[in-house]
């Protein structure tokens, strides 16, 4: 059980939807709220002062050409006040044309605040995605560029709370949760709800 | 708690570690990056980054049971707790 000092303002829903019950195809959905952690005890942000006022935060960029040229482990820290709006490229996570990265993952961080999309997959293969909690972002969330990626494992996340950008490409105006541009990636388990527009967008 | 702050970070051909995969950082640390857009940008990486380039970044927290659930039951309007599914192995959530 989890307790707040404040009480709860809106109502959030937990049941089970059974449809056609009694009958042969009888199933059911569980409509279950979500509930993310958020914070961890490493803590990656932007400045205080500048970042929020200015929508211009932190950022990792994994980039060198060529096959595991570069490794980034990113496991259970979380990222507040990333991204950088209007900067195409200053994502929280961007992995930048590297190749294959299969040492590479990011699993069980914390995304949040976020100016500019959580995790971009440009021009690598057989990164793993997974655990992780994005909320309160901007522009596509978890974003495959360029559709040349493939092989990346995108697996139980959970991503709420997508916001429209008007600082970024132009169908970042109605973002999706995980925008999906080769389906030679595999997308599993993940949750995606509370988004302006769109969960999955497959733009093929 | 300990703070690390910085303009930006380039990791070229080098390692960067706040905890490896086998000894994670236990302890409470925030890093902090500062600069303005109009702070000098690095080529490809622009500013108030870490730049990883031909180099390694290990980045391991303490690893939390699971990172995300569910309610098991509605929380009214003016509730003062909720209730999260149980784990896997039956066991009660304990962040």
């Amino acid at each position: 059980m989890i307790t707040f000092t404040e009480p709860l303002v809106h109502k959030h829903y937990s049941g089970r939807q059974t449809f056609g019950a009694g009958t042969a195809n009888e199933d059911f959905i569980d409509m279950r709220a979500e509930v993310g952690l958020l914070t961890r005890n490493v803590q990656f942000r932007g400045d205080p002062e500048w970042s929020p006022d200015n929508q211009y935060g932190a950022v990792i960029i994994c980039h060198s050409p060529g096959d595991e040229s570069t490794t980034c482990r990113i496991d259970s820290i979380e990222l507040y006040h990333v991204g950088q709006a209007f900067i195409l490229g200053s994502y929280p996570i961007h992995f930048h044309m590297i190749g294959t990265v299969h040492s590479s993952y990011v699993r069980n961080n914390a995304i949040h605040h976020s100016f500019n999309r959580a995790v971009t997959i440009h021009g690598v293969h057989y990164l793993r995605v997974q655990n992780n909690v994005a909320y309160h972002t901007m522009g596509h969330t978890i974003f495959i560029e360029d559709a040349v990626e493939t092989k990346n494992l995108i697996e139980n996340n959970l991503i709420l709370d997508v916001r429209r950008s008007w600082s970024l490409l132009n169908t970042d105006q109605t973002p999706a949760s995980i925008w999906i541009t080769n389906p030679d990636n595999i997308i599993r388990g993940n949750h995606a709800g509370g988004s302006d527009r769109y969960s999955y967008w497959y733009d093929l | 708690m300990r703070e690390f702050d910085a303009h930006y970070i380039l990791v070229k051909g080098g390692n960067m570690e706040v905890g490896t995969e086998v000894d994670r950082y236990t302890s409470k640390i925030v890093i902090t990056l500062w600069s303005t857009k109009y702070d000098p940008n690095i080529p490809i990486f622009g500013n108030k980054v870490i730049g990883v380039n031909y180099g390694t970044l290990d980045m391991h927290g303490v690893e939390r049971p699971i990172t995300w659930t569910e309610l098991s039951t509605t929380a009214d309007v003016g509730a003062t707790s909720i209730t999260l599914m149980p784990m896997q192995n039956g066991d009660v959530l304990d962040w």
